[in-house]
């Protein structure tokens, strides 16, 4: 079954486009959280994201628009609270995803809304992104990657010596609670592929492969970029062939790079 | 012409959790001088120069950056830092290569990274401090000497009129520890570059400053005169003797 073919249905073409622009945007951001030391980040603003699914549920409005604003409201929640205990900020991290979480039970235990829609953000799911989501998807995916670029410099510099960034004239706070804001958006869009559960992963992995093959920092970006995107088409394609779960595959695969990048290197490194 | 004044501090006092450190310290660093900061750990030294730079706030007191007070200095171009974790606690798994790493020392607001005279100024720096061969190697792979090299020239890249530089050796080997006062003291000499150095390397404090500084018990002593200064002096400021006072 050839690609052109899966990509004469519509959905599968929302599918593609969403994973694309997912994959790029939770590759650049995750290596900039990897390297800040804040790997976990991810899986607390897509656990909160979940609270946000459970309050359009509740409320009445569209779940997608819940998971983005509980994100950036987790994101900045954990900021605010990281000043309160400096020497601990994994503590921020704890609070903030158990309290999002709970909150997200009680408001679907209370709907009873225990449905394919809650499970559709909770695994991901290919027939789920709706032609909405794919704007909006883009909307903020290109507000997030142009930040990026735009912000390059600061954000390397923040993630490799934030005292010297503060010296060299950079606005070291706004910088890092904006880094978060973007990397909450991008959680919450990658929540629609590949499911709250297992975005962190994909914010993770692609980074580990970056780290383990790139000399310089964009070197290391475009390998995270690259696996990425590869994970993600490749994962696309097959969980529609075989009828799996996309995030599941998609997350699979990048382990499975990065396993084989590894054992190239642990080889390579027994052979010298 | 009278010289520039690059800082100046009036009644600083700071303390760590309810500790005293520094209690009303005064001091002028000119425009061309060449200060090292010497005393014993836990002294204060490091705590000085990131009171100096707003890296710390004072309890009490006013400090002043080329003449502007502290609060509202914004010209962060005019000064160079050379943190001390730069090499010692720096991680070696970076993905970073030189020039990237001396690139972020360059900061002119947004969108800095595309400009050309980014590429421009990473090269000059590098060139100064002499390790322009090493801009592709990554970060992690150089030598301690060569490291710190580099950080000097993220540092330097922006032409700074001031360079601080916090413990700036530690951790290399002797020779690499010669050769960066060496190049210091050529900064200074021949760019004018006004320094000021936290150090525990006695001895190439004397050689290449032209001030030295006593920092203990809480205070600080500014040598104008270098030749003032005797090795039994030095030793009772580092803590080896308390016959004399400063």
């Amino acid at each position: 079954m050839g690609l052109s073919y899966i990509l004469s249905f519509p959905f599968m073409q929302r599918a593609f486009l969403a994973g694309v622009i997912t994959a790029f945007l939770a590759a650049t951001l995750g290596l900039f959280m990897v390297l800040r030391r804040l790997s976990l980040i991810g899986d607390t603003l897509s656990h909160a994201t979940l609270a946000g699914v459970a309050a359009g549920m509740f409320f009445g409005f569209y779940p997608f628009y819940g998971a983005i604003a509980a994100a950036a409201l987790a994101a900045l929640i954990i900021e605010g609270i990281r000043r309160f205990f400096p020497r601990y900020a994994e503590i921020s991290l704890a609070i903030v995803m158990s309290t999002f979480v709970a909150l997200a039970v009680v408001m679907i235990s209370l709907k009873k809304a225990f449905n394919a829609d809650l499970f559709s953000f909770l695994f991901g799911s290919l027939i789920a992104v709706a032609p909405q989501d794919v704007v909006v998807m883009g909307m903020a995916g290109l507000v997030v990657l142009g930040s990026t670029l735009l912000f390059f410099q600061e954000f390397f510099s923040i993630s490799f010596d934030e005292e010297a960034a503060r010296l060299a004239g950079m606005p070291v706070d706004s910088l890092n609670i904006y880094l978060t804001l973007l990397t909450a958006v991008t959680v919450a869009l990658a929540v629609r592929i590949v499911g709250t559960l297992l975005v962190a992963a994909l914010m993770v992995l692609p980074p580990a492969v970056g780290l383990q093959l790139g000399n310089s920092f964009k070197g290391a970006l475009a390998f995270s970029v690259a696996t990425a995107l590869f994970a993600v088409v490749v994962g696309l394609y097959l969980s529609f062939i075989f009828d799996l779960a996309p995030g599941g595959t998609i997350v699979l695969l990048c382990a499975f790079i990065l396993s084989i990048v590894l054992g190239i290197k642990g080889v390579k490194g027994t052979w010298k | 012409m009278d010289k520039i004044e690059v800082a100046r501090m009036e009644g600083v006092y700071f303390s760590y959790n309810g500790r005293p450190v520094l209690e009303g310290v005064s001091l002028k660093v000119m425009e061309g001088d060449f200060l090292a900061l010497i005393g014993p750990n836990g002294s204060g030294k490091s705590t000085l120069l990131k009171l100096m730079l707003g890296l710390l706030k004072p309890l009490q007191g006013r400090i002043w950056l080329f003449g502007q007070n502290l609060d509202s200095f914004r010209r962060w171009d005019m000064v160079g830092y050379l943190p001390q974790h730069a090499a010692a606690a720096f991680n070696p798994a970076f993905p970073a290569t030189v020039e990237e790493v001396v690139a972020s020392g360059y900061y002119k607001g947004w969108g800095s990274l595309w400009r050309q005279e980014v590429k421009e100024a990473v090269f000059w720096a590098l060139e100064l401090v002499g390790i322009r061969d090493l801009a592709y190697r990554r970060i992690g792979e150089l030598s301690g000497g060569q490291r710190q090299k580099a950080f000097l020239a993220r540092a330097l890249a922006k032409r700074p009129r001031a360079l601080f530089l916090d413990e700036p050796t530690t951790g290399i080997d002797v020779s690499s520890k010669e050769e960066f006062f060496r190049l210091l003291e050529k900064l200074n000499r021949e760019q004018g570059l006004t320094i000021v150095v936290v150090t525990h390397d006695i001895g190439e404090a004397f050689s290449r400053a032209k001030k030295i500084g006593c920092v203990r018990n809480q205070g600080v002593y500014i040598h104008e005169d270098i030749t003032e200064v005797d090795q039994e002096h030095i030793a009772e400021v580092l803590g080896y003797s308390l016959r004399r006072r400063c």
